[in-house]
């Protein structure tokens, strides 16, 4: 199933276009105009929670590939791969998030997205489906979250009951964070 | 249009640096007295050109300026200023100037002194007013000719007579269709007898397919001489002076002169003078004569990087093909895929090649700029210096040669502030007065050297040793034991000064550390040799592209490496035991010098994947270099050379210490470069450490 549902994303991002969904139909075609504010987010799955990245920060969805181990960066860097002739760091978004580490299966993704104009790929356990999310079921992060955890946080989404964390990527994927620093400068003669 | 945009600055440097040329060729011609005016001419053209690139994209205080040093250089053009050295000097100044306005400026950076300089120039202009009341009469010209004489033309034609040189009016009929050709060729003739002044229509046009013109030359030769050899059956000569009867040339020609093709690209006069003419001029003008584009580096980055995947795939059906040849080795169409997939590898070589040449630039380029420098620096410490130049035509990658001038400039101010003395010593030592800087570009193999040499009094190891142990560089048990090679080395040791005090010009302390980490940065070595009394060479030896590189793959607890092969001097083969520790640091003998061992998998905490047992009795160490370091790094297998594109690694992992990029080798697979000159650093750090205790460092 899930595979099917990957290359309905893929055929989604490729084209950029808006799909109506079974809801749209019922209520109407029409529906679609008048909710032109409609953000579309990628949510996906990292250990027992949903995430969603909007869809415009997302290239392209792709199967696991093999990486190559980067030496003294942070262990969340699975490593550099190549996708297309371009060299990408694939982070380990569990690891990132600090949640707890558990296996992939078949089912697990590489979402490729873009920041700053670098291509960076993000290790997903699952990728769920393309949800629609109305400005107002989203919220801010909530004042009383702290720690660097939160700071990962942009908003938070609610899709049909559900709860959808929308990711901060600057933060995510901070430069500062990908390379360990005791290996580096401090190591000369004191 | 944006002033600060890369196309403007690109260019404005471009018309700078030809200026800066012509203003070096003038100078020298100021010297031996005889300055030939096209070289005038093509200075003026090269601001011309900046003052006009300027206004198109409001670059105001670059247009302000060119402007006003567009008007001196015309001065000088028509006699009214001469080229003295104050002229000169004010003239390089602004050189200076335009390039700290191009230069990138911080926002709370002091923008360039315009003012002074300004004023300075106009200064020039103003006081060697009306130099001359030289109007002797040139009514016997005639008044044909004098009425269309530019005021530059009229002030050569002076100038000529001035000389003592005689006149002649060239008569040459062209062929309508080839008359560019024509006039280009007996204009080269003509140039070697005398000075072309001006071309003018001639009055008797003998049939519509040709084209008649009069050319005035100012020649030193006799009428016999210059009619012997310019004459033939469409050109005759003819003289022109006060006794001469006046040219037969007919007034009525002139009004219809434009009709005529004759303002040729070539009337160069016409082409710069921003009178009238210019705008019949500029129609020819339009199309550029220039057969060049710009390229941006990035784009040809990419067009590597294609040749590079191209170079995968083609190693790939060679695989394909190997596999085939397995199933039928007999088969035809095997053996055409063969041939063909060799074809496709030597025409891939040849594009490879290609794209490479495109990002060659002679080093030349940079060794204008260190012109400057030399002739600035001389005068600030008054010290004669001559620079010779040899190789400016060596070609480098443009990013290397972009990145080499900061080092070289460097290197060039420590060479005439500490290597050459002061006039009276060098004189009491026998020396000419004059200090020779040598700079040397050749190219040795696939590597290009570049060498700085002075005549200078040269570096003495023990002075060199002592003031690393003032300065804590050392301690004393160092010191005791240092070698002269290790001595020289303490250059390039930061916070290493000659000087007792820093000054404007170099010693800042910051001077050869830097230049040693930069060329480093290229994959390239420096290496020192010098003489007390005698002088000191620096010589840098340089990778000549760095686009792609040939890689030595090594295996390290299962992980794959490459290593550029520029820093490999050596790999060889030993057997454990042969390793022995100073201090817990391992080394190894190798030829009778102790060589410090890098366990590569120590480094880099690289973890073995189960399963994975190299030989446990034997190690390979290839033996890199950076700079003057030497160290051995431990692998635990060689797996080959090979060509690599180095492709750049991301804003989040490209400044991880040891790494410098990453490439692919077949079948997909990713694999990291190592940056050598880090290693080398860390290592001899570690080193350090280890064998002193680390307790002397600073």
């Amino acid at each position: 199933m899930a595979g099917e549902t990957v290359d309905l994303w893929q055929a989604l991002l490729r084209s950029g276009e808006h799909t109506a969904t079974d809801e749209e139909y019922e209520h109407g075609y029409k529906q679609r105009e008048v909710r032109r504010d409609l953000r579309q987010y990628v949510a996906f799955r990292v250990g027992d929670e949903v995430y969603g990245l909007p869809i415009s920060e997302i290239e392209e969805i792709t199967k696991l590939f093999p990486t190559t181990f980067v030496p003294r960066t942070a262990p969340f860097l699975l490593g550099i791969g190549n996708v297309r002739g371009r060299i990408i760091p694939v982070v380990e978004l569990s690891r990132r998030l600090g949640l707890r580490s558990r296996g992939y299966d078949r089912s697990a993704r590489v979402l490729i997205v873009t920041l700053d104009d670098e291509p960076y790929g993000l290790l997903v356990h699952e990728v769920l489906e393309v949800v629609r999310i109305p400005p107002e079921q989203m919220e801010e992060r909530p004042g009383g979250m702290s720690g660097r955890r939160a700071d990962y946080i942009r908003a938070l989404g609610r899709y049909q009951g559900e709860l959808v964390i929308i990711l901060n990527l600057a933060e995510v994927l901070d430069p500062d964070d990908f390379i360990l620093l005791d290996v580096s400068e401090e190591r000369g003669p004191r | 249009m944006d002033p600060n945009s890369s196309e403007f600055i690109g260019e404005a440097q471009e018309s700078v640096e030809t200026f800066s040329r012509h203003l070096l060729e003038l100078e020298a011609q100021s010297r031996s007295g005889n300055i030939d005016p096209d070289r005038l001419n093509a200075a003026f053209r090269a601001v011309h050109s900046l003052k006009g690139l300027a206004g198109l994209f409001n670059a105001v205080e670059v247009g302000t300026l060119s402007h006003s040093v567009e008007g001196t250089l015309d001065r000088l053009r028509l006699g009214k200023l001469d080229l003295s050295k104050g002229v000169l000097d004010v003239l390089f100044d602004a050189v200076e100037l335009f390039s700290a306005l191009l230069a990138p400026r911080g926002e709370h950076e002091e923008p360039p002194d315009l003012i002074t300089l300004l004023e300075k120039v106009e200064g020039l202009s103003r006081s060697d007013e009306d130099g001359g009341g030289e109007d002797t009469s040139l009514e016997w010209l005639g008044e044909s000719i004098l009425s269309v004489l530019s005021e530059y033309e009229e002030h050569r034609l002076r100038e000529n007579l001035r000389k003592g040189r005689s006149l002649y009016r060239v008569h040459a009929s062209f062929d309508i269709l080839a008359i560019d050709v024509g006039i280009e060729q007996l204009k080269e003739k003509m140039k070697e007898y005398g000075e072309v002044i001006t071309y003018l229509p001639s009055a008797d046009s003998t049939s519509d397919d040709r084209i008649d013109l009069d050319i005035i030359l100012g020649s030193n030769l006799s009428f016999a001489e210059v009619s012997r050899e310019l004459s033939d059956r469409d050109v005759a000569v003819h003289r022109l002076g006060p006794s001469a009867a006046p040219p037969p040339s007919e007034p009525v020609h002139e009004e219809s002169a434009p009709a005529s093709p004759a303002p040729s690209p070539e009337v160069f006069a016409q082409d710069v003078e921003p009178d009238e003419t210019a705008t019949e001029a500029a129609e020819v003008s339009l199309r550029s004569l220039s057969q060049t584009v710009r390229v941006d580096l990035r784009r040809l980055d990419l067009l590597m990087n294609l040749v590079g995947e191209l170079g995968l795939i083609q190693a790939n059906l060679s695989t394909l093909h190997l596999s085939l040849r397995g199933i039928d080795a007999t088969a035809d169409a095997s053996r055409e895929l063969q041939a063909q997939v060799r074809d496709m590898s030597r025409k891939l070589t040849l594009l490879q090649q290609g794209i490479l040449d495109v990002r060659m630039v002679p080093i030349g380029q940079i060794f204008d700029k260190l012109h400057r420098v030399v002739r600035k620096l001389s005068r600030e410490l008054d010290k004669e210096i001559r620079l010779m130049i040899s190789g400016a035509e060596t070609v480098l990658d443009k990013l290397i040669v972009e990145e080499l001038s900061d080092p070289l400039m460097h290197m060039i101010r420590n060479c005439i502030d500490h290597g050459i003395e002061a006039t009276d010593v060098r004189v009491r030592s026998g020396k000419t007065a004059a200090g020779r800087v040598d700079l040397r570009a050749f190219q040795k193999g696939n590597r290009v050297v570049i060498e700085v040499e002075d005549d200078g009094g040269g570096m003495d190891w023990r002075k060199l040793r002592d003031l690393g142990l003032r300065r804590g560089l050392i301690d004393a048990d160092e010191a005791e034991t240092m070698s002269p090679t290790d001595a020289y080395n303490l250059i390039f040791a930061p916070g290493f000064s000659t000087r007792q005090e820093a000054n404007s010009v170099s010693g800042r302390g910051v001077g050869m550390d830097v230049v040693k980490t930069n060329i480093a940065k290229l994959s390239g070595m420096i290496d020192v040799h010098t003489e007390v009394g005698r002088g000191t060479r620096f010589a840098i030896t340089l990778p000549v592209t760095l686009a792609i590189i040939q890689a030595l793959v090594i295996e390290s607890a299962g992980h794959t490496f490459c290593i550029p092969l520029n820093a490999v001097l050596e790999s060889i083969m030993a057997e454990r035991a042969e390793v022995g520790t100073i201090e817990g640091q391992e080394v190894i003998t190798l030829r009778g010098r102790t060589l410090p061992l890098l366990q590569l998998s120590r480094l880099f905490g690289l973890k073995a994947p189960p399963g994975y047992n190299p030989d446990p009795n034997r190690i390979y160490v290839v033996v890199i270099g950076l700079a003057q370091h030497r160290v051995g790094l431990v692998v635990d297998e060689l797996l080959g050379q090979q060509d690599v594109v180095i492709k750049p690694l991301g804003r989040a992992i490209r400044n991880v210490p040891g790494i410098a990029g990453a490439t692919e080798l077949g079948a997909n697979r990713t694999v990291l470069l190592l940056d050598v000159g880090r290693l080398v650093d860390e290592g001899v750090r570690e080193l350090s450490s280890a064998v002193f205790g680390g307790e002397h460092g600073r």
